[in-house]
């Protein structure tokens, strides 16, 4: 909650108990957590559909180890991540930030939980990084492929 | 326990449902999951601190809601006094204490 209060300082307390709630009914334990270092990196997956980078406010991205899991081609990303309808696809673009220089935010790691969506079922199950102070991080860039073309990931 | 505040607190929110789940396909999708708390809540069902919130789905960084922040606010102060906060200042004293601000 501190680490929302400090990424919104215009909110309400109530309306910041209400987003941390609402962030950690997503995962199916309480998070573990660390402090990132400058310079370590996060993604993000983003439809190839669309054309805009991740949202300003986003919390939710993938540590490394993810990112080369979900470029086997082997997961269902949509289910296993329990993304949204509006946002489950066949292939995905990627997306970076990084701590900035002198910063040290908190950050929380959890299991997705289970989650039904307009009647869609999604099983959840992968990791997720959950990065509430958001302006301690540089602003996503798109991740290029070795022919600097966006890098995209399929759905299995 | 504040039941008048939570009826109250349920009709502004229904209202402000209505007046955008046009402008956004995630605040239509909220608030037919929210509505039947809303109803509930609005006939004055409520009257000790419950555990029930709203489905908090569409609450998330994830979704439009945070940025329509009248209903955002709204909601979220539902579901402070679902908790059974009398008062918004009650609340915020205890959510200052224990953010050790």
């Amino acid at each position: 909650m501190q680490q929302y209060r400090q990424q919104y300082p215009d909110m309400s307390l109530s309306e910041i108990q209400n987003l941390a709630r609402s962030t950690l009914k997503t995962g199916d334990t309480l998070p573990k957590v660390s402090i990132a270092k400058p310079g370590e990196s996060f993604y993000k997956l983003i439809p190839t559909s669309e054309a805009r980078g991740p949202s300003q406010g986003t919390v939710y991205w993938m540590d490394e180890s993810q990112l080369n899991d979900v470029m086997s081609g082997n997961v269902n990303i949509g289910s296993a991540f329990g993304l949204p309808n509006k946002t489950t696809t066949n292939s995905y673009h990627v997306y970076k930030t990084t701590v900035s220089d002198s910063q040290a935010p908190l950050i929380f790691r959890s299991n997705i939980a289970p989650v039904v969506d307009d009647g869609v079922f999604k099983v959840g199950g992968q990791n997720q990084t959950l990065l509430p102070k958001r302006s301690a991080f540089t602003q996503p860039v798109q991740i290029l492929d070795g022919n600097r073309k966006p890098l995209v990931i399929q759905s299995r | 326990m504040n039941q008048q505040a939570i009826m109250e607190k349920a009709f502004l929110l229904e209202r402000l449902f209505i007046k955008y789940k046009d402008q956004s396909a995630d605040i239509s999708a909220a608030y037919l999951q929210c509505k039947p708390l809303i109803d509930r809540a609005v006939a004055g069902e409520f009257t000790a601190a419950t555990d029930e919130r709203l489905p908090g789905n569409y609450f998330t960084t994830e979704f439009d809601l945070i940025n329509y922040r009248d209903l955002y606010k709204t909601a979220s102060d539902l579901n402070m006094y679902l908790e059974g906060w009398d008062s918004e200042q009650a609340f915020n004293k205890h959510m200052k204490k224990l953010l050790g601000e």
